[in-house]
């Protein structure tokens, strides 16, 4: 017998394993040849993705290295859509999240914000699919409302909305590091192919802010607001000799770690409001200095005087007064006088070369400097409202500044915030020695039996000067709402702190910035002191 | 013309293909072990046991006579039918991916439409020998039918459209080879389209799926995303590959990447070329396959003759279809790549029909 299987049929069988092959063949060459790069296109747009990393948002500290504002890091815990219940509920019974029920997931959402490192570590562990956990951080302040107009906050997304916060920024993110990386099909890295843009590390800042001091002139300014019935206050403290801030207080105030906070401004730096009597040193000052009088000339004051048919009295008639015996006593009509002896022209450039309506070389997000009444035809009212501080608007962190001058033997300084040993200070003389000492000793007489009397420390010797403004309402100086300014300089006398008070709102029961701003700045002054260790009596 | 077969030509090419499925496996399926098990030689490991349990299965199959599979075919094709019932039973046959195509037995799993294969072709060759007068006649060929009908209609139900149109084409060439007439021919190709029109029917949304290979990136995220990712995998390989190890597709893009599209990432690390090699050593092996088939036919053994056959060419239909798949010449569906898938019973299976093909070779050199 003899099986004859060589027959077409075979051959058909061949052939179609043959075509076949050949179909194969060249179906992969034809792919390859006609839509290769269409295809590795659509390879390297799933598997590689740009990537930014972004750093640590950089902490802010005190001068002593205490943190004002810090990130703490969390996780974010996200549902990706297809999240089985049983899964969701691991995550609830993990998470004690005992409110949050079961729903189907069809898009990324969130299920818990802030995880800390334990719960996150809890979540690696179930290996559930379908989730995400993003690492954020939080911005935390520790000393909350004390310092929250001075730091400002940052947003969630890292960025500064207020304050220094704000005006740092960039220092303070760095600059995020933008890579190529190869994902795989769970979108996952894989490995860095390369990097796009070279990130830059965030910094940490220090402020010349001493939290310690920072908190008693926080404290002692609530308590005074809400002893007076004030709406708000600012204090200012400087260290003369380093040329920095030692304590920015501002009220009202804010918590800045509630997300639902409503920010406030910071009084120092951008209430710009008329000083009142506190410029009148400042304008003897320039009288000295042009030799137009002597700290000891005696000067005849009448109780009233008339200017263009507008009454300028003082509260008795003093008769025969020194020179700083009207800083003593804050004489309206003295203060008069010496602005006439030096008239406009003098009058405005001495205040502008304290740094009044100059801009105030601080980074912080905004600043006001106020303004001077400078017209060309200024009538002799005008000129005598300059002298005892009225047509004139500074705010407390320019006037604290001035001050400064007094107790930096005559010269201005840019006062620091914060700790930077690279930049030069700005200074400039102003004055002579002689005459800031000549000032300094009627400040010391205001304090010693004049209208800062209140001001005096048992145990400690300071100069100051009080200042009440009537508040500029609808363009009238209606008798309702005062500013009590005290701005003291001390202890003499090495006289290396300069402390600015004022608080705004007053009704007119007690209103005044000797009986008001005068006593605050006992309290703050004693017990900033007493922390610095100074001993003098 | 006088044929000359050659052991060493089978076993060389057979051992080069399970060498190299090993390391591809090993490769396509590190990232997913790690990603599911922890343990990124999980599947590795599991395919050089199944290699290992394999060669005890091969050196089994070696010492029994090709006669002995004749005689006992019956009892083959009812053990086979066993298998495929009991997946019906509750507990017994576990669900993947919706269908029921595992038998879980103890630590490994059995997939009864592996072993139907197997069994059908030794039923069948040995039913063309049988009826070697008869076969052109209706009486004859309505048998066949109705066993291949039972077998078809249990995998199809499973559901297995891939197996099963494997098993009807394989059933379908062998008796056409045996010398089926024209019109018992049409028969058959049209009951393989009434299957098909009842498992369209079943589940309509298969159609849909069936036709997306024509164009995978218009629904790349949903019906098209295995076949697209397979094309790119080819993209990215090009004519050379990406290197030994070095797939991209294999990181969770590309799904069954050691199964079913073992070859997508085969092209991505070896190229194109790597492919064409691939193919000409299957070529080789199914050269010296079909020509223990012809030896035997030439010294009257028509049943083993018939089984080869048979055998080299179920190996030739996976290969073409298993990568007419992964290259979007067709619609996608669950095929392994003989010798190189991650897969026990398929590969058990495979090494035991070369192990029937050697024995058949050598028991020719006793005939005249």
């Amino acid at each position: 017998m003899k099986i004859y299987y060589k027959n077409w049929r075979l051959f058909l069988i061949f052939l179609f394993l043959f075509l076949s092959i050949a179909a194969i063949v060249s179906r992969m060459v034809y792919v390859q040849v006609e839509q290769g790069n269409f295809l590795l296109q659509k390879g390297n747009n799933q598997n590689t993705s740009e990537r930014v990393i972004k750093f640590k948002r950089g902490s802010i500290y005190d001068k002593n290295g205490i943190p004002l504002a810090i990130s703490i890091t969390g996780f974010d815990l996200f549902a990706l859509s297809g999240l089985r219940e049983d899964d969701f509920l691991k995550i609830k019974n993990t998470l004690k999240l005992n409110d949050l029920e079961y729903k189907p997931f069809n898009k990324k959402s969130l299920i818990k914000n802030s995880l800390s490192f334990e719960e996150m570590r809890k979540i690696r562990s179930l290996r559930i699919d379908r989730l995400e956990l993003e690492k954020t951080y939080k911005r935390h302040y520790p000393l909350g409302e004390q310092i929250a107009p001075l730091v400002g906050f940052s947003g969630r997304d890292g960025y500064g909305l207020e304050g220094l916060e704000k005006s740092y920024n960039s220092i303070l993110t760095g600059k995020p590091l933008k890579e190529r990386v190869l994902r795989d099909g769970a979108r996952s890295t894989i490995q860095r192919l390369e990097v796009l843009e070279f990130g830059e590390n965030s910094k940490d800042i220090y402020l010349t802010i001493d939290s310690n001091i920072q908190y008693i002139a926080y404290k002692y300014l609530v308590e005074a607001i809400k002893n007076n019935d004030g709406t708000g206050g600012t204090v200012i403290i400087l260290d003369n000799s380093a040329k920095e801030v030692l304590a920015l207080a501002s009220y009202p105030s804010y918590n800045p770690n509630n997300p639902m906070r409503s920010i406030k401004k910071n009084r120092a730096f951008l209430e710009s409001y008329e000083p009142g009597s506190i410029v009148k040193p400042l304008a003897l000052a320039g009288a000295i200095e042009k030799n137009l009088i002597d700290i000891d000339t005696e000067l005849e004051l009448p109780i009233k005087i008339e200017v263009d048919g507008n009454i300028i009295n003082d509260r008795k008639k003093y008769g025969q007064l020194k020179a700083y015996e009207i800083i003593k006593e804050s004489s309206q009509v003295g203060a008069t006088q010496i602005s006439f002896l030096l008239g406009a022209e003098r009058l405005i450039d001495n205040y502008k070369k304290f740094g009044f309506s100059k801009p105030v070389n601080i980074n912080f997000p905004s600043t006001s400097f106020g303004e001077i009444n400078s017209r060309d035809e200024i009538s002799d009212i005008e000129i005598a409202t300059l002298g005892y501080g009225y047509g004139l608007t500074a705010t407390p962190f320019q006037i604290s500044q001035a001050y400064a001058i007094f107790a930096n033997k005559g010269t201005y300084y840019d006062f620091n915030i914060i700790k930077n040993n690279e930049s030069q200070i700005f200074s400039e003389q102003i004055i002579s020695e002689s005459t800031a000492n000549d000032i300094l000793f009627s400040m010391r007489k205001v304090v010693e039996d004049g209208t800062g009397a209140l001001a005096k420390l048992e145990n400690f010797d300071v100069s100051g000067k009080t200042g009440t403004t009537e508040k500029l309402r609808d363009g009238n100086y209606k008798s309702s709402t005062y500013t009590a300014s005290f701005i003291g300089i001390g202890p003499n006398p090495s006289n290396e702190l300069t402390i600015f008070v004022n608080i705004d709102g007053l009704g007119s029961q007690k209103y005044s910035g000797g009986s008001v701003a005068a006593p605050l700045f006992k309290k703050i002054s004693n017990d900033v002191f007493s922390y610095m260790g100074y001993f003098n009596k | 013309m006088e044929l000359k077969s050659n052991n060493f030509q089978i076993l060389f090419t057979f051992v080069l293909l399970l060498i190299f499925g090993e390391i591809m496996v090993l490769s396509s399926s590190m990232v997913r072990a790690e990603s599911i098990y922890d343990n990124p030689f999980f599947f590795a490991s599991r395919q050089a046991i199944f290699i290992s349990i394999g060669f005890i299965i091969f050196c089994f199959f070696l010492l029994i006579p090709s006669d002995f599979l004749r005689k006992f075919d019956w009892l083959l094709l009812m053990l086979s039918l066993i298998l495929l019932v009991a997946l019906f039973f509750p507990g017994v046959g576990t669900e993947v991916n919706g269908s029921m195509r595992w038998i879980r037995f103890g630590p490994i799993n059995i997939q009864p439409s592996e072993v139907a294969k197997f069994c059908m072709l030794i039923y069948i060759s040995g039913y063309c020998v049988r009826r070697l007068e008869e076969i052109s006649s209706t009486s004859g060929f309505l048998r066949p039918l109705f066993v291949l009908t039972l077998f078809a209609s249990l995998i199809l139900i499973q559901p297995d459209y891939g197996s099963t149109a494997i098993l009807c084409l394989i059933v379908m060439v062998l008796l056409f080879f045996a010398g089926i007439s024209f019109y018992q021919f049409l028969i058959l190709i049209t009951l393989f389209l009434i299957l098909g029109a009842i498992a369209i029917f079943l589940e309509p949304y298969r159609l849909i799926r069936l036709l997306s290979f024509i164009d995978p990136f218009e629904d790349i995220q949903d019906s098209g995303w295995q076949l697209a990712q397979s094309l790119i995998s080819l993209g990215q390989g090009g004519w050379f590959g990406l290197g030994l190890g070095n797939s991209i597709q294999k990181n969770l893009f590309l799904p069954e990447a050691h199964t079913d599209f073992i070859f997508a990432i085969l092209v991505e690390e070896l190229g194109i070329i790597g492919g064409v090699c691939l193919i000409l050593i299957y070529v080789f092996l199914l050269i010296s396959i079909f020509k223990v088939s012809f030896e035997s036919f030439n010294k009257i053994r028509p049943f083993q003759g018939y089984l080869c056959f048979g055998i080299g060419f179920l190996i030739s239909l996976q290969v073409i279809l298993n990568i007419g798949v992964n290259i979007g010449l067709l619609p996608t569906k669950g095929l392994t790549l003989p010798f190189i898938s991650y897969g026990g019973t398929s590969l058990l299976v495979m090494m035991s029909l070369i192990a029937i093909v050697v024995r058949i070779n050598n028991e020719n050199k006793f005939y005249k």
